[in-house]
């Protein structure tokens, strides 16, 4: 999107700066980008008061983040707007990778059959942060544009930010501030952390055009492209006829120098054609950086997204992993809030979101040394299998044109509790649960992962008979004298009359049986899934003490593993 | 017959990085002689003439 067509907000004076007593808010969010609205949404949707601070009052420029990944669109499915995302973007399966002027492979991300979201969707990062901001708005979140964050105090039962606006600095209270302020975070800076890791010079362009041309809807990379003098290509589509195009241009490049229309247009030109006509919607150039901090929690301030990691692009691993870290972090910031699990529950997500921050450096590192080698030693290895890749499968395995971004299993995290039957499949303890058809017990046609809710799920499997079904009301029950929210709901293999009437439970049925082959499940397997989707624990029989058991391990007062102290 | 190359996709990337960390810092004489070595252990732990024959067809057709 062009800078004169954002969306913009409009700023209101804070009630603070006349000198109105405020209470201290639950949460404080500094950032509206994607992962802090994310956040806020969630937090709204739990009954949680939110306050969420930006320096600006546009939507971002640019694309930036576009490429949106299944279980991110999951996610954005429970917040209540992956319907948009769905409609505005552009769905997306193959991917062709070409060396020099040929065709190297191609891959089909087209997932199996039997799942509500796609495997990616490309939508501008401007486009979702418009429909997450006008969610936010809905469900009654505090938005202050504007509103820049130039200090902050710890307490010991809250958080001071120090907040500039156009008319004058005020403070505002939170019991928990989440940084969500991007890569260049100034509540990092606040707090004088360091940004660990490695960053590259090798400079790359990026750039949106819109244009209308019969290019496939597919991802498209090269190597050695033969319209383009640097290492890489890549050309994606996007919606509305905007195209992001990156190109490689080494290490000399001079970034003030290439972002001018001059330089792009005529890189561009090589690259589609003479007689292709397309308007330049906006131009950046970057460098690739992997870097994290140590810890994502310091205390009351809780750093989300870039702001705690950073990975190059290429996988979508950026965006896609923000959005998870908040899925992850805002339940358990609810509960801590209220006081059904303590502060150390918190940890957990230090551990859980540290584990896929570096499962994304890691991945991100590989790609980023594939395509911009250093040294005489790696550029030979690199042609040599770009140069195999041609005549054999095993090299095609080794071209990584950036690996893309999948959910983050937690096993062996220390909240979930490791299975004591055998189980087969994809799915283990830690696993986002897997999607799957289902039929409403009216007949209608819906998806599993739309029933889990936003509580912690048990998810049980009847036998024919459902013979079981009294037992497990009364197992919930006993577990539910834990206060903490647990929602049954059962799946049956077939429909009949008698469902409606069966012990209050919520029931959903499986009559192709997807969801008993993806669980694994036999009559009377169950799963306790947490808020956020991931499978906690599972049993083939259930009982209230091991429900109860793994219930408490998942808030964290009966941890197993010493987790690193916040601080 | 032809020797099978039996990559796995999930050793691919780790296989590769291996490499790359191993040219790390080296000169283009010191990552020639590297790969030279490289070359000499894998065949000895393969230690198969006829496998080895084909494989190195394999590469030399390549080229």
């Amino acid at each position: 999107m062009k800078a004169e067509q954002l969306r913009k907000f409009s700023y209101q004076r804070p009630s603070e700066l006349d000198g109105k007593p405020a209470q201290p808010w639950p949460v404080a969010i500094v950032g509206a980008g994607p992962v802090g609205l994310c956040a806020a949404i969630d937090l709204a949707l739990h009954g949680v008061k939110v306050t969420l601070l930006d320096e600006d009052d546009t939507v971002s420029p640019g694309s930036r983040a576009f490429c949106w990944a299944k279980r991110t669109l999951e996610i954005l499915d429970r917040l209540g707007v992956a319907d948009r995302v769905l409609q505005k973007g552009v769905t997306w399966n193959i991917g062709k990778v070409f060396h020099r002027d040929k065709l190297l492979y191609s891959f089909n991300l087209l997932a199996e059959p039997g799942h509500k979201m796609p495997a990616f969707v490309n939508l501008q990062q401007s486009y979702l942060e418009e429909y997450l901001v006008e969610r936010a708005v809905e469900l009654g979140v505090d938005l202050r544009w504007r509103n820049r964050v130039i200090g902050a105090k710890q307490g010991s039962t809250g958080v001071t930010l120090r907040v500039e606006t156009p008319d004058g600095a005020y403070d505002l209270c939170s019991q928990y501030v989440l940084a969500a302020d991007g890569a260049h975070s100034t509540t990092r800076r606040i707090l004088g952390l360091s940004f660990e890791g490695k960053v590259y010079e090798d400079r790359f362009l990026i750039t949106d055009i819109r244009m209308k041309a019969d290019f496939p809807t597919e991802r498209w990379f090269w190597f050695h492209p033969p319209f383009h003098s640097g290492q890489s290509a890549l050309l994606h589509r996007q919606a509305d006829d905007v195209w992001r195009i990156d190109l490689q241009l080494g290490v000399d490049a001079d970034p003030e120098e290439e972002r001018k229309p001059e330089r792009v247009i005529p890189r561009l030109k090589a690259m589609l054609g003479e007689g292709t006509p397309f308007e330049l919607e906006w131009v950046s150039i970057y460098a690739f950086q992997c870097r994290r901090l140590k810890r994502f929690r310091h205390n009351r301030i809780i750093f989300v997204g870039d702001s705690a990691h950073q990975v190059s692009p290429f996988g979508a691993r950026g965006g896609n992993g923000g959005i998870q870290d908040a899925d992850n972090l805002v339940w358990k910031l609810v509960l801590v809030l209220e006081a059904k699990a303590s502060e150390d529950l918190l940890d957990s997500y230090d551990e859980e979101r540290g584990l896929a921050a570096d499962e994304n450096i890691l991945n991100s590192t590989r790609s980023t040394d594939f395509m911009t080698p250093k040294g005489y030693g790696s550029q030979l290895l690199r042609d040599a299998v770009l140069q195999l890749a041609h005549r054999f499968d095993f090299a095609q395995k080794m071209v990584n044109s950036g690996r893309l971004s999948g959910p983050t299993t937690l096993c062996g995290c220390g909240l979930q509790t490791p299975d004591v039957e055998p189980f087969k499949g994809k799915l283990v303890h830690g696993s986002p649960c897997i999607d799957a058809p289902v039929k409403l017990p009216t007949g209608e046609d819906s998806w599993l992962l739309s029933h889990l809710g936003r509580d912690f799920c048990l998810l049980v499997f009847a036998d024919e008979e459902r013979t079981e079904l009294p037992e497990i009301a009364r197992t919930v029950q006993e577990a539910q004298t834990l206060g903490i929210s647990l929602q049954p709901l059962v799946v049956c293999n077939r429909m009949n009359a008698s469902i409606n009437r069966l012990d209050g439970l919520r029931i959903v049925c499986d009559p192709p049986g997807m969801a008993r082959s993806r669980y694994d499940a036999q009559p009377g397997t169950a799963y306790l899934i947490r808020p956020d989707q991931h499978v906690a624990a599972r049993w083939r029989q259930l009982q209230a003490t091991s429900l109860m058991a793994a219930l408490l391990r998942t808030v964290g007062t009966a941890r197993v593993t010493p987790t690193p102290a916040g601080g | 017959m032809i020797p099978e190359l039996n990559l796995t996709t999930e050793h691919a990337d780790a296989i590769y990085e291996m490499l790359v960390n191993l040219h790390a810092r080296k000169s283009r004489e010191e990552s020639a002689m590297l790969n030279s070595k490289l070359v000499l252990v894998l065949s000895s732990y393969i230690n198969d003439v006829e496998v080895l024959n084909k494989l190195f067809a394999l590469v030399v057709a390549e080229s």
